[in-house]
Protein backbone atom coordinates (compact mmCIF):
# COMPACT_ATOMS: atom_id res chain seq x y z
CA UNK A 1 0.00 0.00 0.00
CA UNK A 2 3.08 2.62 0.82
CA UNK A 3 4.45 1.90 -2.94
CA UNK A 4 1.40 3.02 -4.46
CA UNK A 5 1.00 6.97 -5.17
CA UNK A 6 -2.05 9.09 -3.98
CA UNK A 7 -3.17 8.79 -7.49
CA UNK A 8 -2.82 5.17 -7.98
CA UNK A 9 -4.79 4.77 -4.93
CA UNK A 10 -7.61 7.00 -5.45
CA UNK A 11 -7.65 5.60 -9.11
CA UNK A 12 -8.34 2.02 -7.33
CA UNK A 13 -10.73 3.45 -4.93
CA UNK A 14 -13.07 4.94 -7.41
CA UNK A 15 -12.71 1.73 -9.96
CA UNK A 16 -13.99 -0.40 -7.06
CA UNK A 17 -16.75 2.16 -6.28
CA UNK A 18 -18.18 1.76 -9.67
CA UNK A 19 -17.68 -1.75 -10.14
CA UNK A 20 -20.19 -1.71 -6.47
CA UNK A 21 -22.02 0.44 -8.51
CA UNK A 22 -22.79 -1.71 -11.06
CA UNK A 23 -23.00 -5.10 -8.98
CA UNK A 24 -25.60 -2.99 -7.04
CA UNK A 25 -27.88 -2.36 -10.37
CA UNK A 26 -27.59 -5.87 -11.67
CA UNK A 27 -29.07 -7.13 -8.39
CA UNK A 28 -32.06 -4.68 -8.11
CA UNK A 29 -32.83 -5.35 -11.72
CA UNK A 30 -32.68 -9.25 -11.04
CA UNK A 31 -35.05 -8.45 -7.76
CA UNK A 32 -37.62 -7.11 -10.02
CA UNK A 33 -37.65 -10.44 -12.08
CA UNK A 34 -41.03 -11.77 -12.45
CA UNK A 35 -40.82 -14.80 -10.12
CA UNK A 36 -42.97 -17.19 -11.87
CA UNK A 37 -41.70 -20.57 -11.28
CA UNK A 38 -39.89 -22.35 -7.95
CA UNK A 39 -36.35 -23.06 -9.99
CA UNK A 40 -36.24 -19.61 -11.31
CA UNK A 41 -36.79 -17.94 -8.63
CA UNK A 42 -34.52 -20.07 -6.27
CA UNK A 43 -31.54 -19.43 -9.29
CA UNK A 44 -32.04 -15.54 -9.12
CA UNK A 45 -31.90 -15.59 -4.98
CA UNK A 46 -28.58 -17.37 -5.21
CA UNK A 47 -27.65 -14.88 -8.13
CA UNK A 48 -28.24 -12.11 -6.06
CA UNK A 49 -26.73 -13.57 -2.89
CA UNK A 50 -24.08 -14.23 -4.84
CA UNK A 51 -23.37 -10.78 -6.01
CA UNK A 52 -23.93 -9.26 -2.68
CA UNK A 53 -21.30 -11.69 -1.44
CA UNK A 54 -18.92 -10.52 -3.83
CA UNK A 55 -19.45 -6.29 -2.75
CA UNK A 56 -18.70 -7.55 0.44
CA UNK A 57 -15.68 -8.98 -0.38
CA UNK A 58 -14.70 -5.65 -2.77
CA UNK A 59 -15.12 -3.87 0.23
CA UNK A 60 -13.21 -5.67 2.74
CA UNK A 61 -10.30 -6.40 0.03
CA UNK A 62 -9.80 -3.11 -1.45
CA UNK A 63 -11.32 -0.63 1.70
CA UNK A 64 -10.66 -2.24 4.23
CA UNK A 65 -7.14 -3.20 3.03
CA UNK A 66 -6.92 -6.62 3.53
CA UNK A 67 -5.11 -6.72 0.10
CA UNK A 68 -2.28 -5.60 1.82
CA UNK A 69 -2.64 -7.53 5.42
CA UNK A 70 -0.68 -10.59 6.52
CA UNK A 71 -2.26 -14.22 6.05
CA UNK A 72 -3.08 -14.05 9.78
CA UNK A 73 -5.26 -10.91 9.81
CA UNK A 74 -7.31 -12.10 6.46
CA UNK A 75 -7.94 -15.41 8.67
CA UNK A 76 -8.88 -13.55 11.64
CA UNK A 77 -11.43 -11.28 9.16
CA UNK A 78 -12.63 -13.93 7.65
CA UNK A 79 -13.65 -16.37 10.36
CA UNK A 80 -16.88 -15.37 10.62
CA UNK A 81 -17.63 -17.31 7.60
CA UNK A 82 -17.38 -20.30 9.82
CA UNK A 83 -21.22 -19.55 10.93
CA UNK A 84 -21.67 -20.99 6.88
CA UNK A 85 -21.44 -24.09 8.66
CA UNK A 86 -24.31 -23.71 11.21
CA UNK A 87 -26.12 -22.17 8.20
CA UNK A 88 -26.17 -25.52 6.08
CA UNK A 89 -26.61 -27.32 8.71
CA UNK A 90 -30.16 -25.47 10.01
CA UNK A 91 -31.09 -25.40 6.48
CA UNK A 92 -30.46 -28.58 5.78
CA UNK A 93 -32.88 -29.61 9.14
CA UNK A 94 -35.78 -26.98 8.34
CA UNK A 95 -37.45 -29.11 5.76
CA UNK A 96 -38.43 -31.41 8.38
CA UNK A 97 -40.08 -28.58 10.63
CA UNK A 98 -43.06 -27.62 10.83
CA UNK A 99 -44.23 -24.18 9.54
CA UNK A 100 -45.57 -21.21 11.39
CA UNK A 101 -48.80 -20.47 10.17
CA UNK A 102 -50.22 -17.26 10.46
CA UNK A 103 -53.23 -16.78 11.73
CA UNK A 104 -55.13 -13.19 11.74
CA UNK A 105 -55.80 -11.32 15.22
CA UNK A 106 -59.29 -11.93 15.20
CA UNK A 107 -58.86 -16.08 14.77
CA UNK A 108 -55.79 -15.94 17.44
CA UNK A 109 -57.94 -14.27 19.87
CA UNK A 110 -55.90 -11.64 20.33
CA UNK A 111 -57.02 -7.40 20.93
CA UNK A 112 -53.94 -4.82 20.57
CA UNK A 113 -54.40 -2.43 22.98
CA UNK A 114 -53.96 0.62 20.31
CA UNK A 115 -56.28 -0.95 18.09
CA UNK A 116 -59.77 -2.04 20.34
CA UNK A 117 -62.09 0.68 18.34
CA UNK A 118 -60.66 -0.82 15.06
CA UNK A 119 -61.15 -4.90 16.53
CA UNK A 120 -64.70 -3.92 18.22
CA UNK A 121 -66.29 -6.53 16.61
CA UNK A 122 -63.28 -8.81 15.77
CA UNK A 123 -63.54 -8.79 19.60
CA UNK A 124 -67.03 -10.72 19.64
CA UNK A 125 -65.96 -12.89 16.55
CA UNK A 126 -62.98 -13.35 18.79
CA UNK A 127 -65.34 -15.25 21.77
CA UNK A 128 -66.66 -17.56 19.38
CA UNK A 129 -63.27 -18.46 17.92
CA UNK A 130 -61.74 -19.31 21.12
CA UNK A 131 -64.37 -21.55 21.55
CA UNK A 132 -63.70 -23.22 18.15
CA UNK A 133 -60.04 -23.50 19.46
CA UNK A 134 -61.04 -25.03 22.37
CA UNK A 135 -63.22 -27.39 20.75
CA UNK A 136 -60.15 -28.43 18.88
CA UNK A 137 -57.96 -28.74 22.12
CA UNK A 138 -55.69 -25.30 21.27
CA UNK A 139 -53.48 -24.77 23.82
CA UNK A 140 -53.47 -20.78 23.11
CA UNK A 141 -52.64 -18.89 26.13
CA UNK A 142 -53.22 -15.84 24.53
CA UNK A 143 -57.11 -15.05 26.01
CA UNK A 144 -58.66 -11.51 24.63
CA UNK A 145 -60.14 -10.81 28.24
CA UNK A 146 -57.35 -12.29 30.14
CA UNK A 147 -59.01 -15.15 30.47
CA UNK A 148 -57.00 -16.57 33.27
CA UNK B 1 -1.58 -18.66 19.87
CA UNK B 2 2.48 -17.25 20.14
CA UNK B 3 4.20 -15.32 22.91
CA UNK B 4 4.42 -11.92 20.22
CA UNK B 5 0.39 -12.44 19.67
CA UNK B 6 -0.40 -12.95 23.34
CA UNK B 7 1.66 -9.56 24.05
CA UNK B 8 -0.18 -7.41 21.21
CA UNK B 9 -3.28 -8.58 22.69
CA UNK B 10 -2.05 -7.17 26.35
CA UNK B 11 -0.60 -4.32 25.09
CA UNK B 12 -3.97 -3.63 23.17
CA UNK B 13 -5.37 -3.26 26.51
CA UNK B 14 -2.94 -0.85 27.88
CA UNK B 15 -1.32 1.66 25.00
CA UNK B 16 -3.26 4.61 24.78
CA UNK B 17 -0.84 6.26 22.22
CA UNK B 18 0.20 3.99 19.04
CA UNK B 19 2.39 5.13 16.91
CA UNK B 20 3.59 2.35 15.33
CA UNK B 21 1.89 1.97 11.92
CA UNK B 22 2.67 0.66 8.42
CA UNK B 23 1.59 3.76 6.23
CA UNK B 24 3.10 6.44 8.56
CA UNK B 25 6.54 5.73 7.96
CA UNK B 26 6.77 4.55 11.71
CA UNK B 27 9.63 5.43 14.06
CA UNK B 28 9.21 2.54 15.74
CA UNK B 29 7.28 -0.46 13.45
CA UNK B 30 6.09 -2.80 16.00
CA UNK B 31 8.15 -6.32 15.36
CA UNK B 32 6.78 -7.69 12.17
CA UNK B 33 5.07 -11.01 13.24
CA UNK B 34 2.06 -13.09 11.77
CA UNK B 35 0.17 -10.36 11.76
CA UNK B 36 2.78 -8.05 9.96
CA UNK B 37 3.64 -4.83 10.98
CA UNK B 38 -0.30 -3.92 11.92
CA UNK B 39 -0.66 -1.79 14.68
CA UNK B 40 -2.27 -3.16 17.93
CA UNK B 41 -5.39 -0.81 17.88
CA UNK B 42 -5.63 -2.38 14.15
CA UNK B 43 -5.59 -6.07 15.51
CA UNK B 44 -8.09 -5.27 18.13
CA UNK B 45 -10.49 -3.45 15.71
CA UNK B 46 -10.98 -6.61 12.99
CA UNK B 47 -11.17 -8.62 16.46
CA UNK B 48 -14.05 -6.36 17.58
CA UNK B 49 -15.64 -6.67 13.79
CA UNK B 50 -15.42 -10.50 13.83
CA UNK B 51 -17.42 -10.54 16.97
CA UNK B 52 -19.97 -7.68 15.41
CA UNK B 53 -19.77 -9.80 12.00
CA UNK B 54 -20.94 -12.67 13.94
CA UNK B 55 -23.75 -11.24 15.34
CA UNK B 56 -25.33 -9.75 12.24
CA UNK B 57 -25.01 -13.32 10.81
CA UNK B 58 -26.88 -14.50 13.98
CA UNK B 59 -29.85 -11.83 12.95
CA UNK B 60 -29.62 -12.59 9.25
CA UNK B 61 -29.65 -16.46 9.81
CA UNK B 62 -32.52 -16.71 12.36
CA UNK B 63 -34.28 -13.88 9.96
CA UNK B 64 -33.80 -16.16 7.01
CA UNK B 65 -35.02 -19.58 8.89
CA UNK B 66 -38.39 -17.33 10.24
CA UNK B 67 -38.69 -16.21 6.50
CA UNK B 68 -38.12 -19.95 5.22
CA UNK B 69 -40.84 -21.60 7.91
CA UNK B 70 -43.35 -19.02 7.16
CA UNK B 71 -45.38 -19.61 4.09
CA UNK B 72 -47.37 -16.26 4.57
CA UNK B 73 -44.43 -13.84 4.11
CA UNK B 74 -44.61 -11.14 1.66
CA UNK B 75 -42.27 -10.44 -0.79
CA UNK B 76 -39.60 -7.46 0.98
CA UNK B 77 -40.58 -5.50 -1.96
CA UNK B 78 -43.89 -5.00 -2.31
CA UNK B 79 -44.31 -3.35 1.11
CA UNK B 80 -40.27 -1.81 1.86
CA UNK B 81 -39.70 -0.86 -1.84
CA UNK B 82 -36.49 -0.98 -2.56
CA UNK B 83 -35.72 2.38 -4.53
CA UNK B 84 -34.97 4.56 -1.52
CA UNK B 85 -32.88 1.85 -0.15
CA UNK B 86 -31.08 1.31 -3.19
CA UNK B 87 -30.47 4.76 -2.77
CA UNK B 88 -29.50 4.20 0.49
CA UNK B 89 -27.10 2.10 -0.32
CA UNK B 90 -25.47 4.20 -3.05
CA UNK B 91 -24.56 6.80 0.17
CA UNK B 92 -22.89 4.15 2.30
CA UNK B 93 -20.75 2.81 -1.02
CA UNK B 94 -19.81 6.70 -1.91
CA UNK B 95 -19.43 7.13 2.12
CA UNK B 96 -16.41 4.57 2.01
CA UNK B 97 -14.78 5.99 -1.40
CA UNK B 98 -14.47 9.29 0.96
CA UNK B 99 -13.53 7.82 3.83
CA UNK B 100 -10.43 5.56 2.16
CA UNK B 101 -9.78 9.15 0.25
CA UNK B 102 -9.53 10.75 3.69
CA UNK B 103 -6.74 8.60 4.54
CA UNK B 104 -4.66 8.65 1.58
CA UNK B 105 -5.06 12.60 2.27
CA UNK B 106 -3.43 12.14 5.31
CA UNK B 107 -0.92 10.00 4.81
CA UNK B 108 0.14 12.69 1.89
CA UNK B 109 0.06 14.98 5.30
CA UNK B 110 -2.66 17.19 3.71
CA UNK B 111 -4.83 18.19 7.23
CA UNK B 112 -7.74 20.06 4.96
CA UNK B 113 -7.40 17.53 2.41
CA UNK B 114 -8.51 14.87 5.09
CA UNK B 115 -10.74 17.11 6.57
CA UNK B 116 -12.62 17.91 3.89
CA UNK B 117 -13.60 13.81 2.68
CA UNK B 118 -13.83 13.07 6.60
CA UNK B 119 -16.86 16.21 6.57
CA UNK B 120 -18.12 14.37 3.33
CA UNK B 121 -18.08 10.70 5.29
CA UNK B 122 -20.00 12.28 8.02
CA UNK B 123 -22.16 14.05 5.71
CA UNK B 124 -22.98 10.36 3.85
CA UNK B 125 -23.54 8.64 7.88
CA UNK B 126 -25.89 11.60 8.09
CA UNK B 127 -27.83 11.52 5.34
CA UNK B 128 -28.10 7.67 5.52
CA UNK B 129 -29.69 8.01 9.20
CA UNK B 130 -31.93 10.90 7.98
CA UNK B 131 -33.19 8.95 5.04
CA UNK B 132 -33.63 5.44 7.72
CA UNK B 133 -35.50 8.04 9.96
CA UNK B 134 -37.64 8.80 7.08
CA UNK B 135 -38.41 5.42 6.36
CA UNK B 136 -39.51 3.92 9.43
CA UNK B 137 -41.66 6.68 9.68
CA UNK B 138 -43.30 5.90 6.75
CA UNK B 139 -43.70 1.83 7.54
CA UNK B 140 -45.26 2.87 10.61
CA UNK B 141 -47.84 4.55 8.31
CA UNK B 142 -48.56 1.51 6.44
CA UNK B 143 -49.00 -0.26 9.90
CA UNK B 144 -45.55 -2.09 10.62
CA UNK B 145 -44.32 -1.49 14.26
CA UNK B 146 -41.56 -3.38 16.48
CA UNK B 147 -44.32 -6.15 17.65
CA UNK B 148 -47.66 -5.76 14.88
CA UNK B 149 -48.02 -5.48 11.33
CA UNK B 150 -51.59 -5.41 10.20
CA UNK B 151 -51.40 -6.33 6.64
CA UNK B 152 -49.21 -9.20 7.36
CA UNK B 153 -47.18 -11.39 9.38
CA UNK B 154 -46.27 -9.19 12.52
CA UNK B 155 -42.35 -11.21 12.35
CA UNK B 156 -42.34 -9.39 9.06
CA UNK B 157 -42.17 -6.03 10.94
CA UNK B 158 -40.19 -7.38 14.00
CA UNK B 159 -37.18 -8.91 11.85
CA UNK B 160 -36.81 -5.39 9.97
CA UNK B 161 -36.72 -3.01 12.64
CA UNK B 162 -35.07 -5.15 14.57
CA UNK B 163 -31.73 -6.14 11.86
CA UNK B 164 -32.33 -2.49 10.43
CA UNK B 165 -32.24 -0.35 13.83
CA UNK B 166 -28.78 -2.53 14.67
CA UNK B 167 -27.29 -1.43 11.60
CA UNK B 168 -28.65 2.22 12.67
CA UNK B 169 -27.02 2.03 15.60
CA UNK B 170 -23.97 1.10 14.04
CA UNK B 171 -24.20 4.08 11.73
CA UNK B 172 -24.71 6.51 14.48
CA UNK B 173 -21.79 4.97 16.53
CA UNK B 174 -19.79 5.59 13.06
CA UNK B 175 -20.62 9.11 12.62
CA UNK B 176 -19.90 9.72 16.45
CA UNK B 177 -16.44 8.13 15.64
CA UNK B 178 -15.57 9.45 12.72
CA UNK B 179 -16.52 13.22 14.29
CA UNK B 180 -13.91 12.19 16.85
CA UNK B 181 -11.55 11.55 14.43
CA UNK B 182 -12.33 15.17 12.15
CA UNK B 183 -11.38 16.88 15.11
CA UNK B 184 -8.39 15.29 16.01
CA UNK B 185 -7.32 15.87 12.67
CA UNK B 186 -8.25 19.29 13.00
CA UNK B 187 -6.63 19.64 16.00
CA UNK B 188 -3.43 18.42 13.98
CA UNK B 189 -3.07 14.92 15.91
CA UNK B 190 -2.20 13.28 12.26
CA UNK B 191 -0.27 15.86 10.93
CA UNK B 192 3.05 13.99 10.58
CA UNK B 193 1.45 11.19 8.13
CA UNK B 194 0.47 8.72 10.86
CA UNK B 195 -2.81 8.06 10.59
CA UNK B 196 -3.19 5.01 12.16
CA UNK B 197 -5.97 5.96 14.23
CA UNK B 198 -7.77 7.19 11.09
CA UNK B 199 -7.54 4.29 9.02
CA UNK B 200 -9.32 2.13 12.56
CA UNK B 201 -12.02 4.47 12.34
CA UNK B 202 -11.94 3.77 8.84
CA UNK B 203 -12.34 -0.21 9.16
CA UNK B 204 -15.05 0.40 11.56
CA UNK B 205 -16.98 2.42 8.63
CA UNK B 206 -16.74 0.33 5.96
CA UNK B 207 -17.46 -2.64 8.44
CA UNK B 208 -20.92 -1.02 8.40
CA UNK B 209 -21.28 -0.32 4.62
CA UNK B 210 -20.35 -3.76 4.28
CA UNK B 211 -22.59 -5.12 6.38
CA UNK B 212 -25.16 -3.00 4.96
CA UNK B 213 -25.05 -4.95 1.33
CA UNK B 214 -25.92 -8.13 3.24
CA UNK B 215 -28.54 -6.64 4.91
CA UNK B 216 -30.12 -4.65 1.59
CA UNK B 217 -30.01 -8.23 0.29
CA UNK B 218 -31.80 -9.94 2.43
CA UNK B 219 -34.11 -7.42 4.01
CA UNK B 220 -35.03 -6.15 0.54
CA UNK B 221 -34.05 -7.62 -2.82
CA UNK B 222 -34.67 -11.78 -2.25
Amino acid sequence: MASLTYEEKVKTYIKVAFILGAITVVEVLLSTFPHSGQPIKTIVTMAIVTLSCSKAFFVAYYYMHLNHEKKWTIWVAASPVIILIYAGALIADTPSRPVSVYESEPARGIIYPNKVGHHSEGAEHSDSTHETESEHGSDHDAAPEGGE
Amino acid sequence: MNLDFRFSLVAMTTTTHDEHHEFAGPKNPRTPDEFGTASHGKIGMWLYLVTDAMMFAGFLLGYALIRARTPEWPHPADILGIGLSTFMTSILIVSSVTMVIAQAKGEKKDRAGMLKYLGFTILGGLIFLSLQAYEYTHLFHLGLSLSNFTGGHPLFASTFFIVTGFHGLHVLSGVIYLIVIAGRTAAGKYDSGNCNEVEICGLFWHFVDLVWILVFTFMYLI
